[in-house]
């Protein structure tokens, strides 16, 4: 496989590209679907091909194969240069790789207990036992729906290019999709899309206690179904739990600080950004409690990497500190760009993707208090511990979040669970507000959006809970 | 030059040697250039060669489905003898039901190939550039979008005999428009490409962003306002999920507890599938299991008069196939909401008083169930007063239910749009709407 991406890589050069890069990108995946304790179906899917990027007068190319053979590769990589050639009459800014300190390196995570070692039905039997797990949870609420999507992967790569770099990786990742839908009559119904994923093999079912988590959720939304109250009016102190401040970094702070996004690349699809490229170093929109990092090299988390699809060697990223945007997403473009280094923040979805700026585990870094004096002394406010309807404008300032599980903060104590509360916020009123955070540093799996077309990439958001002062919450509407 | 047919014939015997007897192959191979324009000039020119086989395979009443971005028939048979191997650990599907005898009225659908296409392929800069030219001689100042271009070809065969293909041609373009803090964004998609319908792109864009440069803020509450095609292409790309068969019966749609006879919608709208009219982009003749598609109504007049059904989903519910298989999840192929007969100047009078919306992203549910939503308004959005365009609104969600979106729909335009971009999953075709008390957040 190597001779195919160097042959790429050459051709590339010897037709007059002043960069190239070959990746051969090879993902596995096996799928269960399963309605209640039922399996519907079984999917395996195979996603293998090799992408070419080049940079041909100033103007970039990128095109994909599925064939890998020396034949097609040589005919890939053509196209990428005569499509380059098409469009390098109309760059006014000509597209060009920041020099980097590029890796030669292999690496591969090793599971525990590897997918190809145990018997399919074991999953199969865990996963139905789910569905009992929720049902016999609930004392009044009838489980009208409950759906399991499992996906377990093992994503191959290997990365060539002109300036050097091999890398090799091997990594696999379980994604659990659980939703449930409780109804009552004459009380609705309430419904979540319970995740769990991270780079894993089996263990994932033992370390992430799902058992109990099922158990805990179908209890707790049987409690917001029958006897949710509305959120107090007016203006509260509320406490946001891991799970959403791990959103609201992701949507409010990662995806803003991509510098292509800065710079303009994703204007058409994603947006563009609250953050102008003067504005790094010197740009204060939180207080001191706004740290937020992004992290690839975390073990185990599910935007795991140690080199990025340009061959730089990974590290945490600093975001914010103390308020203060202090770096942005780099790729190698956008750091030539901007006249500084890359961060190693390129990642591509598959074989057929171009590598583009992405984040990998965004977070809010922890506080030193606990739970309980981090609402020890608000009279009324409202905890609410995560969300399902979120969605956010494309300059990612407002954002919007209805609560599922959440409950009311009375005299420093947990009382009542209150049902649809409405959070609507910037991030700079977030990141400014927040009064104190926990040491809880908790993870939650996404996939996270972007490019054209468009790229879902496996990511962690974290993040401790998080108190803020005097908001005003409303209600979700209900015909 | 690869046959699929012949491609197809052996995945076939192999699925037959490993002991499916029951199968399905859909072979998809697809030529696509993609021009990605930011700051007035290409960001990325990206294309793909690609080759896919998803293969529906059942014995004993399971089911399993295979894809692969390959037709390479020695690595397909080889994950048929493993998954033979381990098909013990499946059980039966609640969903099964044989694959249906081939339906001698399915045939491939003519008119959805148009050879200029694969030419523009070869060098699409002179599209790219004269489109983003005439956007900023509409006197933006900076423009950004996609030109998207696709020949391929479809191919299906059954176990039980269905053999069949069809070519198609694509062609997706959307702008996006700036000037000052105004922005404004049209797209359009089809099988046929039109000369017409990409400059309208770039003028309706520039002329968006134009009219939005001076934003102010509102308060939010209830409010009446025409949503362009742009916004019912995208919220249609999900609720148009809750008509499925497979949602039905899985108890997750705001239709759980409705069925076909009931109102549930403005009797100004009708909606349906068209997979026949050849120039939407969904446009097929035949499903994947070798049914005939037909033009299917899902709401009629106000009216709810079908769910969209394979063979597996028709059974389960006693009823019969649209037309519409995917094997597990039927799928819609290309929507179309029929219009009214008011032109945009007449919607606007109607209106009075409220806002014009442009385009919206971002529509997540609190509930699929009750069909709580929200959606995030982007670019111009536009106030309308007395019946003409005062200025535009700098931020604003729709904050509501699709019963209520629907419900409240007063006037639609008399011309439809063929509108794609990025945030519209499902093709459509779709006028100006005008719908009245709609809930909106900040």
């Amino acid at each position: 496989m190597e001779d195919i991406l160097s042959l790429a890589v050459d051709h590339a050069r010897s037709m007059g590209a002043s960069y190239s890069e070959a990746r051969y990108h090879r993902i596995e995946y096996r799928i269960l679907t399963l309605r209640g304790d039922r399996l519907v179906s079984t999917t395996n899917r195979v996603s293998e091909g090799v992408g070419v990027r080049v940079i041909y007068n100033g103007s970039l190319a990128f095109s994909s194969t599925s064939i890998i053979d020396r034949e097609a590769i040589i005919n890939t990589t053509s196209k990428a240069i005569s499509r380059a050639r098409t469009t390098a009459s109309l760059m006014r800014r000509k597209i060009t790789m920041s020099p980097e300190r590029v890796g030669r390196a292999s690496y591969e995570v090793k599971p525990r207990r590897s997918f190809e070692n145990e018997a399919l039905g074991n999953r199969i039997s865990d996963l139905r036992e789910l569905y009992k797990i929720a049902q016999s949870s609930l004392k009044e609420a009838r489980l009208s729906s409950f759906m399991v999507n499992y996906i377990e992967s093992i994503e191959e790569k290997i990365i060539i290019n002109s300036d050097g770099a091999y890398i090799r990786s091997r990594t696999p990742r379980i994604e659990g999709f659980v939703n449930i839908v409780l109804a009552q009559p004459g009380r609705g119904s309430v419904s979540k899309w319970f995740e769990a994923g991270a780079v894993s093999g089996l263990e994932l079912f033992d370390e992430i206690r799902l058992r109990e988590k099922i158990s805990e959720l179908a209890s707790s939304m049987e409690n917001i179904l029958i006897r949710g109250v509305s959120p107090p009016s007016g203006k509260v102190d509320v406490v946001i739990g891991s799970e959403l401040v791990g959103l609201m970094m992701h949507e409010g702070v990662g995806h803003p600080l991509e510098a292509d996004r800065v710079l303009g690349r994703e204007a058409a699809q994603a947006g563009e950004s609250y953050v102008k490229p003067g504005d790094v170093g010197r740009l204060r929109i939180g207080n001191r409690y706004a740290n937020v990092i992004d992290d690839p090299t975390i073990p185990g988390s599910s935007g795991y990497y140690l080199y990025d699809d340009e061959g730089v060697p990974a590290r945490p990223k600093i975001l914010y500190r103390e308020g203060v945007v202090v770096d942005l997403l780099h790729n190698r473009e956008t750091a030539s760009e901007m006249g500084v280094s890359s961060n190693a923040s390129s990642r591509s979805m598959n074989h057929a993707s171009e590598p583009i700026i992405r984040m990998s585990n965004t977070y809010l870094a922890p506080g030193e208090m606990s739970f309980e004096e981090l609402i020890e002394d608000i009279e009324l406010g409202v905890y609410i511990k995560n969300n399902m309807e979120w969605n956010i404008d494309d300059t990612r300032w407002q954002h919007r979040y209805i609560g599922l599980e959440a409950l009311l903060i009375e005299k420093g104590e947990l009382t009542e669970p209150v049902r649809n509360p409405v959070l609507e916020i910037t991030t700079g009123e977030f990141l400014s507000s927040i009064a104190g955070a926990d040491r809880n540093l908790e993870f939650f799996p996404g996939t996270c959006g972007k490019g054209e077309p468009s790229q879902g990439v496996p990511v962690w958001m974290g993040g401790p809970n998080v108190r803020i002062s005097r908001v005003s919450l409303g209600v979700a509407p209900i015909d | 030059m690869i046959d699929p047919l012949y491609v197809g014939e052996k995945i076939s015997q192999s699925a037959s040697r490993a002991g499916f007897i029951e199968h399905a192959v859909l072979l998809n191979s697809v030529e696509r250039t993609m021009v990605k324009i930011a700051n007035s000039q290409p960001s990325v020119i990206q294309s793909w060669s690609s080759y896919n086989a998803s293969i529906y395979l059942s014995r004993d009443e399971k089911i399993l489905q295979l894809s692969f971005d390959t037709w390479n028939t020695d690595l397909i048979a080889k994950k048929f003898g493993e998954i033979s191997q381990s098909i013990g650990d499946v059980e039966k599907s609640f969903l099964y039901a044989p694959l249906p005898d081939p339906d001698p009225s399915a045939r491939p659908l003519e008119g959805g190939y148009d050879h200029t296409i694969s030419k523009i392929m070869e060098d699409p800069s002179d599209i790219a550039e004269s489109l983003i030219n005439r956007a900023l001689d509409e006197g933006v100042e900076r423009v950004a979008g996609v030109i998207d271009l696709g020949v391929g070809e479809r191919c299906l065969l059954t176990s039980k005999g269905f053999r069949g293909c069809e070519r198609k041609t694509f062609v997706a373009i959307h702008l996006r428009s700036f000037k000052g803090e105004g922005s404004g964004h049209w797209g359009y998609g089809s099988r046929i490409y039109s000369v017409k319908d990409a400059k309208e792109v770039a003028i309706r864009s520039a002329e968006y962003a134009r009219l939005s440069t001076s934003r102010r803020d509102i308060e939010p509450g209830k409010v009446d306002a025409i949503l362009s095609p742009m916004v019912f292409g995208e919220l249609w790309g999900s609720f148009v999920m809750g008509f499925t068969g497979f949602a039905y019966i899985v108890g997750n749609t705001f239709l759980k507890d409705r069925k076909p006879g009931d109102r549930i919608a403005s009797e100004k709208l009708s909606v349906a599938d068209k997979p026949l009219k050849q120039d939407l982009m969904g446009s097929a003749g035949f499903d994947d299991e070798g049914i005939a598609t037909r033009n299917t109504y899902l709401i009629e007049k106000g009216v709810l008069r079908s769910l969209l059904h394979n063979t597996r989903t028709a059974r389960y519910l006693g009823t019969s196939s649209t037309g519409n298989a995917g094997w597990v999840v039927p799928r819609p192929w290309s929507l179309s909401i029929e219009p009214g007969d008011m032109d945009e100047e007449e919607l606007l009078r109607e209106l009075r008083r409220g806002i014009l919306v442009n385009n919206n992203w971002y529509t997540r549910y609190h509930n699929f169930v009750e069909g709580v939503f929200s959606t995030v308004l982007r670019d111009a959005i536009l106030v309308v007063e007395n019946g003409e365009i005062k200025g535009a609104v700098r931020r604003m969600r729709i904050a509501d239910t699709v019963a209520n979106l629907i419900n409240n729909i007063e006037a639609l335009g008399r011309r439809v749009y063929k509108v794609k971009w990025w945030e519209i999953s499902v093709p459509i075709e779709a006028p100006f709407i005008l719908v009245r008390g709609i809930r909106t957040s900040r």
